[in-house]
């Protein structure tokens, strides 16, 4: 089985569903004749769905970026800019 | 794992493609709903007997034959579902108390590595699979370029195969 291939910058993106209807459907047709892909995504899938359960990085990540944590030259923890840069926050 | 043998019955070839429409059944109908086994049972049946009656005449790889069965399905399965829905609640979802236990093993190991990584690798997962936020939107949040964003998701990704390795 070959180690790479060209379409393996779209596994995460097909996993959290955020390709294009178009390359979504590529990519689907991809994977049914690509083991590699096929092996990445099926490994992926399961960790992905793992890693979105609640409580798995949700709390540790959250703790992550507490002020304590953030370095000093960063005056807002990164929840604070984020927030900020989606506009909830100014 | 997928190899052409144009010798071996139908049933052998096209029962190599289980586990990828499988997965394209659950990713499509939601892996908790219990109806995807059916479906794939369905599309495994139907590919043998269209290599059986000849419709397959191997223009294309038994794989984008495959393909365009399984995506039919869906289709079709989704567009009866919607009717039947109208009238009937959602079944309840039985999952294999065999596939759980691993499930819950893996995703086990899988937390003890995360709870284990360093907090920049912890962040950036965080961000790109849990927030979904795009590579370039954690690369400008924690100030780093988008090349050490994907570093570090395979790097963290790594460990974590690594660990739950089947």
């Amino acid at each position: 089985m070959k180690k790479t291939c060209h379409y393996d910058h779209l596994i995460d993106e097909y996993l959290l569903d955020k390709l294009k209807p178009e390359d979504q459907a590529a990519f689907e047709e991809h994977y049914f004749i690509c083991p590699h892909c096929f092996a990445q995504l099926d490994q992926k899938s399961e960790i992905v769905q793992i890693l979105k359960k609640e409580g798995v990085l949700e709390t540790a990540g959250g703790e992550a970026y507490d002020h304590a944590h953030a370095p000093a030259h960063r005056p807002m923890s990164i929840w604070g800019r984020l927030l900020r840069r989606l506009g909830l926050k100014r | 794992m997928i190899k052409e043998d144009r010798t071996a019955p139908p049933e052998d070839a096209v029962l190599q493609y289980r586990p990828v429409i499988s997965f394209r059944v659950r990713k499509a109908l939601g892996s908790s709903n219990p109806d995807w086994e059916d479906v794939v049972n369905e599309i495994l049946t139907q590919a043998v007997a269209k290599i059986k009656s000849g419709e397959f005449r191997g223009d294309s790889s038994i794989g984008t034959f495959l393909y365009t069965i399984t995506s039919r399905r869906i289709i079709d399965y989704i567009r009866q579902k919607t009717r039947v829905l109208k009238h009937a609640p959602e079944p309840v979802p039985y999952p294999d108390p065999h596939d759980e236990m691993e499930h819950r093993e893996r995703a086990k190991q899988v937390e003890q590595v995360v709870s284990g990584l360093k907090p920049k690798f912890r962040d950036v997962l965080y961000l790109y699979y849990y927030k979904e936020l795009s590579r370039e939107e954690v690369a400008r949040t924690l100030d780093i370029s988008p090349r050490r964003v994907s570093e570090r998701v395979n790097y963290a990704l790594k460990l974590i195969q690594k660990a739950v390795r089947k």
